[in-house]
């Protein structure tokens, strides 16, 4: 069986909630086998695209369809099963914590063989296979001297090594075709490229297998233990003409991959369609007011007058190397358009540092790890400070000091000399400006436009003119006809120029931006630099903290590289370009535009000093277009190759932030591992119920002695088990105290101590501690169980054993995930919210007075609720992102479900069961005859 | 264990019946439940000192709390079970993390959904009203009174303060059911819930 024919006819459809259609009567025919690369700026409906071609819309998401088909094979997809379709559709989203849904590599990557009812013996073999392919092969199928290690864990994999995992997780289903909406936008550039060289390599095998179909099978199947060998030929061979849709926004990377070019315009239709050549240089102006970046392969064939793209690297550098020794461009610097953007020197000097760190340090209170470590560092004003590193290298802690959002934990911030917690709190709010990475921490408004006056409160300003401002402000940001809609209904990219242009628009004099220009196209990333680009030019200091580095080397007059929260490099973004040793140090990579002219200049070219793309554009063509191109082939023979380039290989950390035992012991496996988790489970339940039936200290106390010589006997330490129980204690404590001072009094009972409502009573007391003792006997049992029970092998046996939904127990699982993060999540948006003034009252004066008073008491009231509220929405969104990735991987429209790991129920179980009952209950039986006697005297 | 089982085929674009769930409303479910199975946890400071302070009927009142996850649930997502699978789910959670009462949550979870579930059958899974969320409450909240009337032992108390009681119980559920939509409200206002039940019935298009 071969890809199927996807026919997209006359499709229109409008997203819910949108007057605007987000897609208009777009027609495409995608061939078996095709590459094929889907452009547009932000907001032209590409992502809806992607989900329309495997029935997530309609199936899983709910759109108005106005009019319009999607087959496949000549099937609508809104007639066959959603099963049937993400099985031979694949798709990859942006966000990795949006994707993965179990905790494991293996399990992670058999979710999706599940859902489509693999058999699991042959799981093992095809998540071995999978993993080889993406490069994270377990650690013991390994060559011995090969250095990576892969942890076990999902959580322990950096971003670019999860993409993969979940690249994986598709690979793993063999689907025929592979769609990719942006795998790349949320990864450093490192991580990046070895998802793209993964998905290069893929795709090579496939070319080789598109050639050699029929031929036995690959080593790695002949490897494999499974005796299903048929039904793997058959899949096989399929596999021969898989086809490709890439989504993105940079073409560069996938450009050798690519049959043909699609770019969408801002109405949701087809602007273009046609071969890369046809495309990237027959139509290089219209390409460009679309917005869609062109890449620098591009721009070399437009300066040589060729009429095809490069088919690689060097074929490119060679090419330009050989144009600029023919045309004898002359090695001074290019033409600049703007140069104040690139230096401060012809402006008059202004006055003084403006921000100063001095041995600045940031220590997390939680993990005692130091973010930021003895920084020092001065900012001057109309400075552009660009802050580069690999993820968790201190960037945005560094910012969040720059900025006062969160104060040293050593070291001083002075602002123009004064230490930044001597700056009165409006002063702070006027003059330093934060914008977070994620934009939705940050809004405080219902709507768009809500949420730019609330940026502008500081001011004071009368209605009149701040309705001027917030009007001046949405057309800058392109979102005039979006004022009315709520900030969290906007896409990625509207999103980041919203909370963007609310932090320009009270002219700050400090101003930081995390990632500023993820996910916005190329167009707006102009316009936004712009902005930035014009307030630095009226004194201001932006820093911005970014992992693009052709925006660092256009615009930044300074770049700080970071590494293990120290600086490591502070300079030019031209000398950041040529230091490798720095660029590999923290994860960067030379961008495409760079690349170019070292290359160009390794092959012993002089060339123009070419740092980003817009300094390629810029270059004039000498040799007319209109000549009739010569390909790149006939050029290419005039020299061959005179040295060439030393490939280094990319290597991105697969692990992170993991400590040495990451990899070390296998997962725990004592007797009480091995037992049963629906039988463990019900033990618990059972000892909770014989709990509510006691009224004495002395049988929880006893209990708790059981269940801390049975933990011993799984290797806890019964301290480790009491440091556990800590806070527990603590709060059962509190019980203890109300008892005592509350509880009823019995017939007879002395009263110790009187006052008010408060009476001390022996009773009481005794009361009051087996209250306490009952809330850390049941709090110990419940984490001994949590402890020693995987939570995925407890959901797949309470599946099998006790009736549990499969829907619910993998909605759970994956819920229980994402959990964690939430709880970082809410410290982010307790400090975004501080930054756009949520927790301060307006400075109108009001203090002292009532009304102030009192408003100040509703917003203590309401603060938590806000909270809660924006807490719930981000975990909402999550979910439901969570959701269509489950989808995606076939968990809607299941028939037949398998599982990879069984709990299976031994004869040891049902004994475990029986021998826990008569333990506890014998237990129960003792303590309580001896509580009964009196062993407090009556008086 | 290793055979294929084959379940029933879930329907996922149940538009219309409201009988089949959707992954996003599980997800939507999962979410509130442990996001509350983590303020269920953290209430329980605050609530042994209201109770300390201010006797077994403040106690009553602050109750109220542990009822919202079984009235946000299937207020945003509007589908029979929600309300149970909500409720059940906060309180298994609330568990797991170590709360003092221990698995005899799961049966308060359990007892405190039972009444919502009904008010919510009653009106067909059709009104969503301030009235509907607050008679939800306050059947979830009488319903699981006589447990926990036996399990706290009130039968000991005199007559008038158990009357104080279920007044303060009764208030205390109720405002869990306007708390429950409230937040419902603003959720919905943030756009986060356009693909459940409750955010398509509020959409405004802009």
């Amino acid at each position: 069986m071969n890809a199927p024919r996807i026919d997209i006819r006359d499709l229109t459809i409008r997203h819910l909630g949108r007057k605007r259609r987000c897609l208009e009567q777009v027609s495409l025919t995608i061939a078996p086998g095709e590459r094929v690369l889907i452009a547009g700026p932000s907001g032209a409906g590409k992502s809806t695209l992607a989900l329309c071609l495997n029935g997530l819309v309609p199936h899983s998401v709910d759109v108005h369809w106005v009019s319009g088909s999607v087959d496949i094979s000549g099937e609508a997809t809104s007639t066959l099963p959603p099963g049937d379709l993400t099985r031979r559709i694949g798709i990859l989203f942006q966000d990795p914590d949006a994707q993965v849904v179990l905790s494991t590599i293996d399990e992670d990557i058999a979710f999706g063989l599940e859902n489509r009812g693999i058999p699991p013996a042959d799981m093992p073999a095809l998540i071995a296979r999978a993993r080889l392919a993406v490069g994270l092969a377990r650690n013991s199928d390994r060559e011995a001297d090969d250095q990576v290690r892969v942890p076990e864990q999902v959580d322990r994999l950096s971003g670019g090594a999860r993409q993969r995992l979940t690249l994986a997780g598709l690979l793993a289903g063999n689907p025929d075709v592979l769609v990719l909406d942006e795998p790349v936008a949320n990864l450093d550039p490192v991580g990046a490229a070895t998802v793209w060289a993964t998905v290069a390599a893929l795709l090579g095998e496939d070319a080789t297998r598109r050639q050699a179909i029929g031929r036995p099978v690959s080593q790695a199947l002949a490897a494999s233990p499974s005796n299903h060998q048929g039904t793997i030929d058959a899949r096989n061979a399929r596999h021969a003409s898989r086809s490709l849709i890439v989504i993105e926004h940079t073409a560069d990377d996938v450009l050798p991959l690519l049959d043909r070019v699609i770019v969408l315009d801002q109405d949701g239709r087809v602007a273009l369609c046609g071969t890369p050549d046809d495309v990237f240089i027959g139509n290089r102006e219209r390409v460009r007011s679309l917005g869609t970046r062109l890449p620098v392969w591009a721009s070399v064939a437009h300066l040589t007058g060729s009429a095809s793209l490069p088919r690689s690297l060097d074929e490119a550098a060679l090419a330009f190397g050989e144009w600029t020794r023919r045309t004898g461009t002359p090695s001074s610097p290019v033409v600049e358009p703007e140069p104040q953007t690139r230096t401060t020197s012809n402006r008059a000097p202004l006055i003084g540092p403006r921000i100063a760190l001095n041995g600045v340090s940031f220590r997390h209170r939680e993990t005692d790890r130091e973010a930021v470590s003895g920084v020092t560092l001065t900012c001057a004003p109309g400075e552009l400070i660009a802050i580069v590193g690999a993820n968790g290298a201190g960037k945005s802690t560094l910012g969040l000091m720059l900025a006062g959002v969160v104060q040293p934990t050593a070291g001083k911030v002075l602002l123009d000399g004064t230490p930044i917690e001597e700056v009165p709190a409006g002063d702070q709010r006027r003059r330093l400006r934060y914008v977070f990475q994620h934009p939705e921490h940050q809004f405080v408004g219902q709507t768009v436009r809500a949420d730019l006056e609330a940026a502008l409160r500081v001011e004071q300003l009368d209605a009149h003119a701040v309705a001027r401002r917030v009007d001046d402000a949405l057309r800058r940001a392109d979102l005039e006809g979006l004022a009315r809609a709520n900030p969290f209904t906007l896409s990625h990219g509207q999103k980041r120029r919203l909370s963007v242009a609310g932090a320009l628009l009270t002219g700050p004099d400090i101003l930081v931006l995390d990632e500023p220009t993820f996910g916005q196209d190329d167009h707006h990333t102009a316009q936004l630099m712009a902005t930035v680009n014009g307030r630095v030019a009226d004194g201001c200091t932006a820093i911005v903290i970014t992992h693009d580095l052709d925006l660092v080397a256009c615009h930044a007059t300074r770049v700080i590289a970071m590494r293990e929260g120290s600086i490591i490099f502070d300079g030019t973004p031209a000398e950041l370009l040529e230091s490798d040793p720095i660029l590999r140090s923290c994860s960067l990579r030379r961008p495409p535009a760079a690349e170019l002219a070292w290359r160009a200049r390794r092959l012993g070219f002089t060339t123009p000093p070419v740092t980003c793309r817009r300094d390629l554009e810029l270059l004039k063509p000498t040799v007319s277009t209109t000549t009739g191109g010569t390909g790149f082939s006939d050029s290419l023979n005039l020299e061959p190759i005179v040295e060439p380039p030393a490939a280094t290989p990319l290597r991105e950390p697969v692990s992170m932030g993991a400590p040495p035992d990451a990899f070390g012991p296998g997962p725990r496996d004592t007797w009480l591992e091995r037992r049963n988790p629906t039988v463990k489970f019900g033990v618990v339940i059972m000892l909770g119920f014989m709990m509510t039936f006691v009224f004495n200290p002395l049988t929880p106390l006893a209990w708790l002695a059981v269940i801390m010589v049975v933990a011993w006997t799984t290797g806890i330490r019964p301290l480790r088990l009491a440091r556990l129980l800590g806070p527990v204690t603590a709060f059962a404590f509190s019980l203890l105290w109300t008892n005592a001072f509350l509880a009823a009094i019995p017939q007879g009972e002395p009263v110790l101590w009187q006052w008010g409502p408060f009476h001390l009573t022996v009773h009481g007391v005794v009361q009051g501690f087996s209250l306490a003792m009952r809330g850390v006997s049941t709090a110990a049992v419940g984490l001994l169980f949590i402890l020693t029970t995987d939570p995925t092998l407890l959901v797949v046996s309470l599946v099998h054993h006790g009736r549990l939904p499969y829907q619910w127990g993998y909605a759970l699982l994956a819920g229980y995930r994402f959990m964690p993060g939430l709880a970082d999540e809410l410290v982010q948006i307790r400090l975004a919210r501080r930054v756009r003034g949520e927790d301060v009252t307006d400075e109108r004066g009001i203090h002292g007075t009532w009304g102030g008073a009192l408003r100040r008491r509703a917003n203590g009231i309401s603060r938590p609720f806000g909270e809660l509220r924006i807490l719930l929405t981000v975990a909402i969104l999550r979910a439901t992102r969570l959701a269509i990735a489950m989808d995606a991987r076939g968990f809607a429209g299941i028939t037949t479900r398998t599982y990879f790991r069984t709990a299976p129920l031994t004869p040891a179980d049902p004994t475990f069961a029986v021998t826990s009952f008569l333990a506890l209950t014998l237990v129960y039986v003792v303590t309580s005859w001896i509580a009964q006697t009196p062993w407090v005297p009556p008086s | 264990m290793n055979e294929p089982r084959t379940v029933k085929p879930s329907r996922p674009n149940g538009r219309g019946t409201s009988q089949n769930w959707r992954t996003t409303d599980l997800m939507v479910v999962v979410v509130v439940a442990l996001v509350f199975g983590a303020i269920y946890f953290a209430w329980a400071g605050p609530y042994e000192w209201v109770a300390a302070f201010g006797g077994t009927p403040t106690q009553e009142a602050a109750n109220g709390l542990w009822f919202v996850a079984g009235l946000l649930g299937p207020y945003l997502i509007r589908r029979p079970g929600a309300a149970l699978a909500s409720e059940t789910l906060a309180a298994l959670a609330e568990m797991l993390v170590g709360a003092p009462w221990g698995p005899s949550l799961v049966i308060y979870g359990v007892l405190q959904s039972i009444g919502a579930e009904a008010t919510f059958a009653l009106f067909g899974y059709r009104r969503w009203t301030l009235a509907t969320m607050v008679i939800a409450g306050v059947a979830a909240g009488l319903v699981s009174l006589p447990y926990s009337w036996w399990d706290y032992g009130y039968f000991a108390l005199d007559v008038p303060v158990l009357v104080t009681m279920l007044v303060t119980r009764t208030l205390g559920v109720a405002i869990a059911g306007i708390l429950a939509k409230s937040l419902g409200d603003a959720l919905v206002l943030t756009g986060a819930l356009k693909d459940t039940a409750i955010g398509r019935a509020r959409m405004e298009e802009v």
